[in-house]
């Protein structure tokens, strides 16, 4: 059996920002996993442009990206091979792979990183009402048609979810000839970027219906109809509000959710955010096995996956070297008031890092409010946000010396 | 001429098919859909009741009972999922235990074999339940079975024992000559000596096509919400509330593909195609199921359904001749405890009915057993690796979340009944049944059926007859 020291799962921003991270900290071999046929995971069905301002600095398309990354990895000969499933990861961290049309093999590792990115939420997940037809996509699964296959799939479309999945796809369609009828958000606000409704719903004369939700599906053997209604605060439909679109396909981009079922087998405990509960070294509850990017929580930019990647790679190349402190004590952080959910979900000690970084988002829109981080009773941080999106991932840099055993760490939303 | 035209390939034309194939008879299969068990039969609970609940001395009690016992040799024969896991109705307060009493003298009188559990007991066979479980009764023999992979599979097997099937063959008239009948369907028209309706919801509407029926069938619907796979079960048995008039409550139920069922709703509706889903319907769920289990991670569902019970006015099954038009042979209004009762049902019609029109010659070459399918899920390492040395598509994944080839897709489609869509792979394979719910593997297996019957993509369907994926006519 081949054996590596570390094995990362999934070539995506950011399984490829914790390769470059580990073998720049002097990993010896290293191997990445990849199921696709091609370095960058799905940035390449993403064609639109906008990704890599920080980390490239410049905008670039999803598949411009992942060339990038590709040639990154190229310049320092880490090992990877593609068309390749990893269908189980066992205690004695032995992987199972299924190379596509070649063999199954089995390789032993010292450390892992999952890198597996996420799957979207489906039509099931959401309970959409109506008839189960065809002409019910998720957004990806149109992005790939359209975009790596060049199949078309519609002629007249309604998109539900207003992030910036959903918007993208509007102006997609849209370019293609394709109409898009209407998006529909079961929220009150898009949690899409500014710029993408612009540039992605008001150019192209598309409505946006906030607060409303799909009530029906209907037609046979393909969807014909589909009818939306505008909710009131508790998602009660308000009567009267009733809109009918004449449709062949409703287009689900309804989220995305951590895909991290090989974590899930080995029996590792699951957070809020729906990835994996991890310490401040992206250590999952089994010490050798480590998470980053979509899997461990969804990324608003493929560039702060990667970045996330480089800070696993990093703790993973301290584990191989066996410089990472052993962890007498561990405290919770736990999410507050108006809190989403927080990353880490523990914090071990001693610390050797000198800050301590706290990704969290808010559960709602919040205008000109303070988010404090309290250890105990004591507030060892605060900060005032003139605007609060749970859209947006907010990232906290707190002095590590700041943070005592003594308590869990607790982050709220303050609402005086 | 056809000695046998079964009308409708669900779970009861197919076990029926199957069962009649043991004899030297010319047998045709006409199903309106395209695939078999795409009825009622794909969209119910999946369970082999034991056979408690049925009034006693009714039909639906009799073939219950009768069944239970056939389905190991069945399953084995015909390569299908089955666990006897035993089923566990709850009292949920005090006041509800003297109900359970009511269950078990129900159960003696049906000759089932049911205990009573006190609340310590049943907490230990089922930890999730709620604290105010009071008691239980289980019931050992119960389990839970594939209806797909049942029907299927019993239809291959009939098809190999000479049996005829046609698929999106809708039956639009039935004449009655002298000593035949004529049937007319989208397909084109057949004939036939015996005439045997299975049609499901439907069975009413096929009598009154050429004779008169005098019990109407309405649709029931139940919906349901599937849940993912846990790692901790959240249920070990299927676990009911005490039955009402209506119908068995909402239930938990493992399935034996590992997820978890959690439903029905019943609901008498006008349409016979309504298999749509309402908010209404799975809150009513949800709130009905959260008493027995307070944690139920909803959050995983992975998919929600309806399917329609074929409910008699007679309130129990209805097998037997047709009153008023010999050759006609009605096997309708099953609803539950249908399932279950269907390997009983099937031989009744066989050995009783059909042998009172027909002198049966047992065929010597009938072979009971189907080619099993390989899966990959459940090999070991060792035995995937010696697979994979003769066909490499066995290493070749097309679904990551339930862990299918494509080795086993084109196994499939090599098969005797003909694979015309994406959801008829979904319902053996279990190929986008899973957590992204066929997000990734959809246009995989698209591309393979395509590849496979070298027609365009745009010719596959994702269910229904011209239901297509995509439309490559208008590529980019």
């Amino acid at each position: 059996m081949k054996h590596y020291n570390l094995i990362i799962i999934g070539a995506g921003s950011a399984g490829i920002g914790a390769a470059l991270k580990a073998h720049q900290e002097g990993i010896k071999s290293i191997l990445i996993i990849e199921k696709d046929r091609f370095v960058g995971g799905i940035l390449n069905q993403c064609i639109h442009d906008g990704f890599g301002v920080h980390l490239f600095k410049k905008t670039l398309t999803g598949p411009e990206y992942a060339y990038y990354l590709d040639q990154m990895l190229k310049e320092r000969q880490i090992d990877i091979i593609l068309n390749s499933n990893v269908t189980a990861i066992n205690e004695n961290k032995i992987v199972k792979v299924f190379e596509s049309g070649k063999a199954i093999i089995e390789l032993s590792a010292d450390a892992l990183i999952l890198t597996s990115g996420s799957y979207e939420r489906s039509a099931g997940a959401i309970n959409l009402p109506g008839e189960r037809s065809a002409g019910i996509m998720t957004a990806g699964q149109a992005q790939y048609f359209l975009n790596m296959k060049g199949y078309h799939f519609a002629k007249n479309v309604l998109i539900v979810g207003s992030g910036d999945i959903g918007l993208i796809m509007a102006r997609r369609l849209s370019l293609l000839g394709i109409k898009v009828h209407a998006v529909s958000e079961i929220m009150s606000y898009s949690s899409g970027l500014k710029r993408n409704i612009v540039q992605c719903l008001d150019d192209f004369n598309i409505p946006l219906y906030l607060s409303h939700k799909v009530v029906d599906v209907r037609g046979r053997p393909r969807i014909q109809e589909v009818d939306i209604a505008e909710i009131d605060a508790k998602g009660q439909v308000i009567p009267g509000t009733l809109k009918t679109f004449t449709v062949d396909t409703l287009l689900l981009a309804v989220g995305l959710i951590p895909y991290v079922s090989l974590a899930e087998k080995l029996g590792i405990p699951l957070s809020k955010s729906r990835g994996p509960w991890i310490n401040h070294f992206y250590q999952t509850s089994l010490p050798w096995f480590f998470v980053a990017g979509n899997a461990l929580h969804i990324h608003d930019l493929a560039d702060d996956a990667y970045f996330e990647g480089e800070e696993a790679g990093a703790a993973a190349s301290m584990y191989l070297k066996n410089l990472m402190a052993p962890s007498l004590k561990k405290i919770e952080v736990k999410p507050g008031a108006g809190i989403l959910y927080v990353l880490p979900n523990e914090v071990s000690f001693p610390i050797t890092y000198d800050t301590m970084k706290f990704k969290f988002r808010p559960n709602a829109n919040f205008i000109n409010k303070r988010v404090i981080i309290k250890n105990g009773e004591k507030e060892i941080y605060k900060k005032f946000f003139p605007f609060l999106f749970p859209s947006e991932l907010v990232v906290l840099t707190v002095d590590a010396h700041l943070v005592s055993d003594e308590k869990q760490i607790m982050i709220e939303v303050s609402y005086d | 001429m056809h000695d046998i035209i079964i009308i409708g390939a669900g779970v009861i034309g197919g076990l029926i098919a199957r069962e009649l194939s043991r004899f030297k008879l010319d047998i045709l299969i006409l199903e309106k859909d395209n695939d078999v068990a795409n009825g009622t039969t794909a969209a119910n609970s999946a369970i082999v009741h034991s056979g408690y609940d049925p009034k006693p001395g009714s039909l639906k009690a009799k073939f219950n009972v009768l069944a239970v016992p056939m389905y190991k040799t069945l399953c084995e024969e015909l390569d299908v999922e089955f666990k006897r896991i035993g089923s566990l109705t709850v009292a949920q307060s005090i006041e509800e235990l003297p109900m359970l009493k009511v269950l078990e003298a129900r159960a003696k009188e049906n000759n089932v074999e049911v205990k009573i559990l006190s609340k310590e007991e049943v907490r230990r066979l089922e930890p999730n339940l709620n604290d105010h479980i009071e008691g239980g009764l289980f019931a050992p023999t119960a389990g839970i079975v594939n209806p797909f992979e049942l029907t299927a599979h019993a239809i291959e097997n009939a098809i190999e024992n000479g049996v005829k099937l046609i698929l999106n063959a809708k039956v639009t008239t039935i004449q009655k000559s002298h000593d035949s009948f004529t049937v007319s369907t989208t397909a084109g028209t057949f004939k036939s000596r015996i005439i045997i309706n299975a049609a499901g919801v439907y069975a009413d509407n096929i009598i009154n096509m050429v004779s008169q029926a005098d019990f109407t069938i309405t649709p029931r619907k139940g919906s349901y919400f599937v849940i993912d796979k846990l790692t901790t079960p959240l249920v070990n048995t299927v676990v009911f509330p005490l039955p009402n008039v209506h119908s068995k409550g909402i239930l938990v139920v493992p399935t034996t593909s590992g997820n978890f069922l959690v439903g029905p709703t019943s609901e008498e509706i006008m349409s016979k195609e309504d298999v749509g889903t309402d908010y209404g319907s799975l809150e009513n769920i949800k709130a009905n199921a959260l008493k027995l289990i307070g944690n139920i991670p909803f959050h995983k569902t992975v998919r929600t359904f309806s399917g329609l019970r074929a409910t008699p006015s007679t309130g129990d099954f209805v097998i037997g001749h047709d009153p008023y038009v010999k050759g006609l042979i009605n096997v309708a209004g099953i609803e539950s405890p249908g399932l279950a009762s269907a390997p009983a049902i099937a031989q009744y019609v066989v050995n009783d009915l059909v042998a009172s029109l027909l002198s049966l010659s047992p065929k010597l070459d009938f072979n009971p057993r189907i080619r099993p399918r390989v899966r990959v899920k459940h090999l070991s390492i060792k035995n995937l690796k010696a697979l994979v040395k003769e066909n490499k598509d066995y290493a070749t994944l097309v679904c990551n979340c339930e862990e299918v080839t494509k080795a086993e897709v084109i196994d499939l489609l090599s098969r005797p009944i003909p694979i015309r869509s994406v959801k008829a792979i979904k319902k053996r394979l279990r190929a986008g049944f899973g957590l992204c719910q066929g997000g990734f593997c959809t246009p995989k297996v698209v591309e393979i059926m395509a590849q496979y019957y070298g027609i365009p993509v745009s010719d596959i369907a994702y269910d229904e007859k011209e239901s297509y994926v995509v439309k490559s006519d208008e590529t980019l």
